[in-house]
């Protein structure tokens, strides 16, 4: 019986990855067939001989790119009207009555868009279909705005191309400065300081990633600012210089436990053919862990990818598209933690980011299942040492 | 031939460079460390005062303390290290001492590495949508030190594996032989010797967690709420999360700099006291077991 | 011509004696506080092999890591006397040990093929320490290979992976490892204990060739061996050098008590 609750205890691991999973696909999957504004009614006038629209013909005609022509209507530019704009119309005080008199007024234009919740909508329209189709949304578009009125855009490449930055960043940073602290520790460290230095590392490790991002605001973005003259310091280099700081001593140690690793009789070997330390470091012992190094790459990549604060704190916030990681950006995870406290539960926005978190998921679980196959892919066969 | 011929041949003056500028990069990295923490001690050294963790904040938390966010963050890791140590436990125990098969050891095993992988943000989700939700706790104490719960197992859960699986298999063996049952000898040989290094990595969990925002942003943590915490459904202001505002939110940031600085440092504080303990102690036990 | 022939010459016309490709001058050897080797003053001629038997723990191994300086890597290691190569003492401070390296070649236990290729292999000593141009390390791979009586069987897997190859053709490929940087001296220590006894064979036939270029010491577990392949034999004790003579002295008759007893099997 108690055995029973050690089991299930042991198996807790499985249950919470299981329950992660259908719980992120359950809320994030709706962002691909739900509408966003299911309680907006579009409508035109009853002339309009238009019964269907798609999203993008409907932010066309919105942004006057298009007219009524181009969809088979009249020749006009359309006259939006929606609830975010609706007040334009509207005197500042005006009672039920008035607001229906105005409204029928505007339904009474052949150029008419109207986007409104079923009760406001004027009798003499006729209301036409729009479609969306989540999948085009979201990987089709390259703005993020996804309480954009009448309807949102929720492309997701801005977000992923900021994370891309961020991490390439980051990687860019920790794997030579990694290698460089795992050699010295495991080469040339004095054995006295061995202790000392792993429990620095532990501690930088710890730190709290919203400390680091407090830091990084105050005395970083400033530098990053001046030194590089920018207009403004919050940009992804600032976000990747800190995270790959602070995910060194995750690459630094995987990669110091696979040098001290490599069979003492193969570095005799070398030392035994006139090889220099620096020498026996270069040829053999890099080439030798090279699956180690790449293991530690990638599960620090997937550390960076996932880091919430710092990015939230440093990177800017801007969901635009940058070209160049001297930009703002905004990663997946900044966009969570930033948006998801103001998202209703249930709305088409709260599935839209839990299908950005089902993205992340997948995107840091591919990576680590990278490393995870290459560990034991490529793990040594041989029976020395 | 394919084969490339050599370029490079390190000279010995070339190597006492090599070898010096790896010592610079890795002091300099670790001297950032020392710079953050110096940084905070210089600048908000001056806000810490009893009055600072007890009260209130006050005008628009440009005055006051921390009071609430300190007690909330403490329920919370208590929740937290609650319920995770003792799930943690149980299934590093499973692991190491009660599972029959090597298969499903090394199955749990790659689970944990899988776990230990998702991002603290993506089990914010996860919290949000199976606590606050789909349980109904709402924004809650409970829910965020559930959250948090979830996400520091599989550090507990491998800690507890190689604690146990450190209790010498002699001690073990003489205790089965002896005629104990294998849950005599567990409760009574290996969970007491195994007990430091199980308490090591509470320690380390309760650093971790102290200072995790991004799980506790949507399950537990509130803008601004003058009061203590009542119970353990209602919603809390978090250190973390305290900080993150007073930094980015504030009615005027730069008024908020002092409390902000003060509350960092005391966040700071609590982490490395946690953290540094558990490393000095894991490595003395190193030492200890290594002699 | 080389400074260190002129120095051999030099010392030759000075002492107006042999200088032996090897000697040992009264040398002792702590591991911090543990004596590994006590006093032990021993001299060998070129080309000729040296082989060293004895217990475990009794030194041997310590002994020939004295001539390619890997002792040197122990924590704690620290030593008394003289260690001549060519009448000059290696453990003189102006000596590299690195340097010193390149001119013996060194064969372990257990084969230790780098996980490269087998032409990797044998290139690696050579891309350590010149600039040699791509056509002259092929021509010297396989003649170490060819040396080591290893060619004909890889001359068309050279980019395989060393690790392919069977153990015996492992430890033959270490050997050829070590030659292609042209040492004067070649330590093995234990070379064929890994091994089956056909490939102990062709290991021990190996050396044979190989005398007639190299000085070689050999440790060896196996008296039947070190009767087989050596010209000279030390027997050591507990860090002592006991007794060191011809090989076919040695083995007909043992002077020591100590030595009689180990070559008839009564040490355990």
């Amino acid at each position: 019986m108690k055995k029973k609750m050690f089991a299930v205890a042991g198996w807790s691991t499985f249950l919470v990855l299981i329950g992660l999973t259908v719980f992120l696909f359950r809320e994030g999957l709706p962002a691909l067939y739900k509408f966003p504004q299911p309680e907006l009614v579009f409508a035109v006038h009853p002339a309009n001989p238009v019964v269907r629209l798609s999203a993008e013909a409907v932010r066309a005609l919105a942004e006057g790119k298009a007219d009524w022509a181009a969809f088979g209507g009249p020749a006009r530019p359309a006259r939006l009207v929606h609830l975010a704009n609706l007040e334009r119309y509207l005197p500042a005080y005006a009672s039920a009555a008035e607001i229906q008199r105005i409204l029928a007024d505007l339904a009474a234009d052949t150029a008419i868009l109207l986007a409104l919740p079923a009760p406001l909508l004027p009798e003499a329209v006729k209301p036409i279909s729009v479609t969306w189709q989540g999948w085009r949304e979201l990987f089709g578009s390259l703005y993020w705005s996804p309480t954009y009125e009448p309807l949102p855009r929720v492309g997701v490449w801005p977000l992923l191309v900021g994370s891309v930055w961020v991490t390439f960043i980051g990687l860019m940073l920790v794997v030579p400065l990694g290698l460089a602290m795992a050699i010295y520790v495991a080469e040339f460290l004095p054995r006295t300081l061995y202790y000392p230095i792993k429990v620095l590392w532990e501690v930088l490790a710890g730190l709290p990633s919203v400390v680091v991002g407090f830091w990084g605001l105050v005395v970083v973005v400033p530098a990053v600012k001046s030194v590089l003259h920018l207009s403004a310091g919050e940009t992804a280099f600032t976000a990747g210089l800190l995270l790959g700081w602070i995910t060194l001593p995750l690459m630094a140690s995987l990669v110091e436990e696979a040098l001290q690793a490599v069979p003492r009789l193969l570095v005799e070997s070398s030392y035994g053919l006139g090889a220099t330390r620096w020498q026996t470091i270069l040829r053999l012992k890099l080439p030798y862990i090279l699956p180690s190094i790449a293991t530690a790459a990638l599960l620090s990549a997937g550390r960076i990818l996932g880091e919430t604060m710092v990015v939230l704190m440093v990177s800017g916030n801007a969901p635009l598209l940058a070209t160049t990681p001297f930009q703002p950006v905004r990663t997946l995870p900044a966009t969570l933690a930033a948006e998801l406290g103001e998202a209703p539960i249930g709305s088409y926005h709260y599935h839209v980011l839990f299908f950005l978190g089902a993205l992340l998921f997948l995107l840091t679980l591919a990576l680590n299942l990278a490393a995870y196959a290459i560990q034991s892919r490529y793990l040594r066969a041989q029976t020395l040492g | 031939m394919r084969y490339k011929a050599v370029t490079f041949v390190p000279k010995r003056w070339v190597e006492g460079l090599s070898t010096a500028l790896i010592t610079l990069i890795s002091w300099v990295a670790l001297g950032a460390l020392g710079g953050v923490i110096a940084f905070l001690l210089y600048k908000g050294a001056g806000v810490l005062s009893w009055a600072f963790f007890t009260d209130l904040p006050r005008r628009g938390m440009q005055s006051g303390g921390i009071g609430p966010a300190l007690v909330g963050s403490i329920y919370v890791t208590l929740v937290a290290i609650g319920v995770g140590s003792l799930v943690g436990t149980a299934a590093g125990a499973y692991m190491s001492e009660f599972a029959t098969r090597r298969r499903i050891v090394r199955f749990l095993e790659f689970l944990i590495n899988t776990l230990a992988g998702i991002p603290s943000v993506v089990y914010g989700l996860f919290g949000l949508a199976l606590f606050v939700v789909a349980l109904g706790l709402g924004a809650s104490i409970l829910a965020g030190g559930l959250t948090l719960a979830l996400l520091s197992l599989p550090l507990l859960i491998r800690n507890a594996q190689e604690a146990f699986g450190a209790v010498p298999k002699a001690l073990k063996e003489a205790s089965i032989g002896l005629g104990a049952s294998e849950l005599q000898t567990f409760f009574r040989i290996t969970l007491p010797i195994a007990l430091p290094r199980l308490l090591t990595g509470l320690a380390l969990a309760t650093g971790r967690v102290l200072g995790e925002t991004a799980p506790i942003l949507f399950t537990a943590a509130v803008y601004y709420l003058p009061t203590y915490p009542k119970g353990l459904l209602e919603p809390t202001m978090l250190l973390p999360y305290h900080l993150y505002v007073l930094v980015t939110s504030g009615v005027d940031v730069r008024q908020t700099y002092p409390m902000a600085f003060g509350t960092a440092l005391t966040l700071l504080g609590l982490t490395l006291a946690f953290t540094g303990l558990a490393a000095y102690l894991r490595f003395r036990l190193k030492r200890r077991y290594r002699v | 011509m080389h400074l260190r022939a002129w120095r051999l010459i030099f010392a030759f016309v000075l002492s107006g004696a042999t200088v032996y490709k090897l000697e040992t001058r009264a040398v002792s050897v702590w591991y911090g506080s543990y004596q590994a080797l006590k006093g032990v003053s021993l001299a060998l001629e070129r080309n000729q092999v040296l082989a060293l038997i004895g217990p475990s723990g009794c030194g041997k191994s310590t002994f020939l890591r004295l001539f390619n300086r890997m002792n040197d890597f122990i924590e704690g290691f620290r030593l008394e006397g003289e260690v001549l190569i060519d009448g000059e003492n290696i453990y003189a401070p102006q000596v590299d040990p690195v340097h010193l390296r390149r001119r013996v070649g060194m064969v372990f236990q257990k084969p230790t093929p780098f996980p490269f290729s087998i032409y990797e292999n044998v290139a690696y000593g050579l891309r350590l320490q010149n600039r040699l141009p791509e056509s002259q390390i092929r021509e010297r791979v396989e003649h170490a290979l060819r040396q080591a009586a290893l060619w004909e069987e890889v001359r068309d897997n050279l980019k395989k992976s060393a690790l392919m190859l069977s153990g015996g053709q492992q430890q033959r490929l270490c050997i050829a490892r070590a030659l292609a940087v042209r040492p004067s001296l070649l330590l093995m220590d234990e070379p064929t204990s890994a091994l089956d006894p056909i490939s102990t064979a062709k290991i021990e036939e190996l050396i044979h060739e190989l005398r007639q270029h190299y000085t070689i010491v050999i440790v060896t577990h196996n008296m039947q061996q070190a009767a087989r392949v050596s010209d000279m034999t030390a027997f050591f004790y507990m860090g002592q050098l006991v007794e060191y003579g011809r090989t076919k002295d040695f083995f007909t008759n043992p002077q020591h008590p100590e030595t009689i007893r180990y070559i008839t099997g009564r040490f355990g």
